[in-house]
């Protein structure tokens, strides 16, 4: 049973449709990435969610429950990590934990011990007097983290949470959330980084002006795109017509096409032989081929014709 | 809810208290300087004593008498005098430990005595001093006259008279002369004696002193000044505090984050506001008190006063938060909140005495600005200076400010839930 269902959610500025639609769910024991580039609505999904952002419309139930029917109870189930480290400077890591531990609920006793809990988890027991302000950047992203997990919330929302940090100290984090799925916690990840969605989630949406565009596990993504084979070609294509080539689309889809670069993936399993061969029997001029398993930009490129980094 | 916000906040207050503390020493800074400067050391003296290097080169006995003149009755309170050399006179004014050197010039006496233009008296001022050199001139324009006087009055008799003062030991008095000199002097008394002793002073001295003490507070420049620098940084404390508690937390995202723990936005503006009021009070409480402290002003009504700072504190909070609603960002909230307390303290009696304002301020604007109910009462209660009531002045704080309080209440809470954008 899903523990976050969202449906139909919208919400515009004026004329922008920030969200438009927006529709998943999220199982416990799941952590499903929303998957876009800035801009996409991945942010302000997230506030609708948490009650930051009152929807214009659509549903958001936590736990089988309409969240605006009583927001006190849906929030105190779910623990929100902000894209942007929102902690006081001034206070220690452990006055940190414990002021949001409070503010969530838990008796001063509980705070106390469960901050105790999380600083050796995250590994900063030694650094928990030190003011927020002398800690490095993976080490707040750590307690930032932190916070939003002093209630043991059943539902993570976690918005981009390894922005800016180092590989080793994102690896970190990221190991973290995956021991909290399998205590059975449902996690919504948003993240424009590729890998990490590859990575981490079990389900993947893909987000681009407000809408989800496909959906699915990696596996079913990939497959969304033909096959399991990505072919980029190189070379002068200026004013090549791909649609006069007798048979071509039938045999390949085009992922993208530019001036310089042509990708495409086959409609049907084949050997990479056949389809290099095929492709460079076509009447242009090919001075570089690549053949590479397809990932989730090649399945943005062919949904909105742009890199997902762009 | 608003328990933990408020310890939050505070907390914060106390591991960086730098911005607070630089807006409660900059009041105390001014209130020493301009209170050194103007403000009696003794209770009663209008000036704190000129200190004048006497240098006396002629060394007679109305040198003498002109040295002693300095130390004797009320002048001794006023002036120190310091009789030394030319060259330690010299010293002590580059060092600007003395107001002024008067010099008494070597055969001044002698020429005065015999009536011909004696050298002049000289006078030097220290030039980094600007008010105590020029009461000793003030002073020194008096002396002259005097002398003039005395020679114009006394002409022969006073040469006679200084002679006899001036006996050599051993030398024998002259009883003849003594008497002739004694019955020309009377004659010379009877003459003058409507002008030297006219029928004034000594009788109402006492009374005017019993009136005083019956009208009420002495005047006191340090808790005069004290009052309206307390009535400005109240305001400028109530600024920053919702500075520092509003838009550093929207744009730290901790406001954000909080929501996502508190759906309702209630909860969050009142406990800005009580943090406010709690900053306020504290600025006035170490203002007023450790002020008080600091420059030996005795509070006389300390029960009016505490009613005022509170009164004052929940409308400083409410104006500065209703401010920060409507500017909506930290810059904007800045220039508006300076151009508000700037304008109050002009205009309501901070920088300028009201009394001393033109008459259109001092009469139609004024008197209806909160700062002046504040900072007027206090005076009028401690200093005895204008006639605010100060139960008046409460009443009128404490309304507006509630009013004040509830109008920001709903702005902020506008404001929050739209995510700290205007």
């Amino acid at each position: 049973m899903s523990f976050l269902e969202v449906s139909e959610l919208a919400k515009a500025y004026g004329d922008l449709d920030a969200v438009d639609g927006v529709g998943f769910h999220v199982a416990r024991g799941e952590i499903y990435g929303l998957l876009g580039p800035n801009g996409a609505g991945k942010t302000t999904t997230i506030s609708m969610i948490s009650g930051l952002l009152k929807p214009d419309s659509g549903s958001v139930q936590v736990d089988g429950k309409e969240f605006w029917s009583d927001p006190v109870s849906a929030q105190r189930k779910m623990g929100v990590v902000p894209q942007e480290i929102a902690l006081y400077e001034e206070l220690s890591g452990r006055e940190n934990l414990e002021f949001w531990g409070r503010l969530a609920g838990l008796s001063k006793g509980d705070a106390r011990s469960q901050a105790g809990v999380l600083l050796e988890s995250l590994n900063l027991s030694e650094r928990a007097r030190d003011p927020i302000k002398k800690y490095s950047g993976g080490m707040k992203r750590r307690i930032n983290l932190g916070c939003a997990l002093m209630h043991q919330p059943k539902l993570l929302l976690l918005d981009e949470p390894t922005v800016g940090i180092d590989p080793q100290a994102r690896a970190n984090i990221l190991g973290f959330i995956k021991g909290l799925v399998d205590d059975g916690t449902a996690v919504l990840y948003t993240t424009h980084y590729l890998e990490e969605a590859e990575e981490l989630c079990d389900r993947i949406g893909i987000i681009d002006h407000g809408r989800i565009l496909a959906e699915g596990t990696l596996d079913e993504l990939r497959k969304r795109l033909g096959g399991d084979q990505v072919f980029v070609l190189e070379g002068e294509f200026e004013g090549v017509d791909p649609d006069a080539w007798p048979g071509f689309g039938d045999q390949f889809t085009i992922i993208q096409e530019t001036a310089r670069q042509l990708t495409v993936t086959p409609r049907s399993e084949r050997h990479p032989s056949e389809c290099l061969r095929e492709l460079l029997d076509l009447p242009i001029t090919v001075e570089n081929a690549t053949v590479k398993k397809p990932t989730l930009n090649d399945l943005f490129l062919q949904l909105t014709g742009r890199e997902l980094r762009e | 809810m608003i328990g933990h916000l408020l310890r939050k906040d505070l907390l914060r207050v106390r591991r960086n208290p730098l911005p607070y503390l630089i807006q409660l020493a900059i009041p105390i800074c001014i209130t020493a300087l301009i209170g050194l400067a103007f403000a009696p050391k003794k209770s009663g003296q209008a000036v704190a004593a000129i200190k004048v290097a006497i240098v006396d080169e002629d060394e007679t006995i109305l040198s003498q008498f002109f040295k002693g003149a300095f130390n004797q009755g009320e002048g001794s309170q006023f002036i120190d005098p310091r009789v030394v050399g030319r060259e330690l006179a010299m010293e002590l004014i580059e060092a600007d430990r003395i107001s002024a050197v008067v010099t008494i010039p070597k055969g001044f006496t002698a020429a005065y005595l015999e009536a011909k233009v004696p050298p002049p008296l000289e006078l030097i001022k220290n030039p980094a001093q600007s008010f105590y050199p020029a009461i000793v001139e003030e002073m020194m324009g008096a002396a002259v006259e005097l002398l003039n006087a005395l020679t114009r009055t006394f002409g022969g008799e006073l040469k006679d008279l200084l002679e006899l003062i001036d006996l050599a030991e051993g030398e024998r008095v002259s009883m003849l002369g003594t008497a002739s000199l004694l019955i020309r002097l009377e004659g010379v008394f009877v003459q003058v004696e409507d002008l030297l002793f006219p029928p004034l002073i000594t009788y109402t001295k006492e009374e005017r002193l019993k009136e005083e003490e019956e009208a009420g507070p002495g005047f006191s420049m340090f808790s005069f000044i004290l009052s309206g620098m307390t009535a400005m940084f109240m305001l400028f404390l109530g600024s920053i505090a919702m500075s520092n508690s509003l838009f550093e937390e929207i744009k730290r995202h901790t406001l954000a984050r909080t929501r996502t723990l508190c759906p309702s936005v209630m909860p969050i503006v009142v406990g800005k506001m009580l943090f406010a009021v709690v900053i306020v009070l504290l600025c006035a409480a170490i203002l007023l008190g450790g002020g008080g402290l600091l420059f030996n002003i005795s509070w006389q009504n300390p029960l009016p006063i505490v009613v005022l700072c509170v009164a004052y504190a929940v409308f400083s909070a409410g104006l500065m938060a209703c401010v920060a609603a409507l500017a909506g960002d930290e810059q904007k909230h800045a220039v508006v909140a300076n151009i508000v307390v700037f304008s109050q303290a002009f205009v309501g009696g901070t920088m300028v005495p009201v009394q001393a304002l033109p008459a259109l301020i001092r009469d139609h604007i004024s008197p209806y600005l909160p700062l002046y109910w504040f900072a007027g009462s206090v005076r009028t209660l401690e200093n005895g200076v204008g006639d605010v009531s100060w139960i008046m002045a409460g009443a009128k704080l404490g309304l507006l400010g509630m009013v004040l309080i509830f109008l920001a209440v709903t702005l902020l809470d506008r404001l929050i839930s739209k995510g700290g954008k205007p």
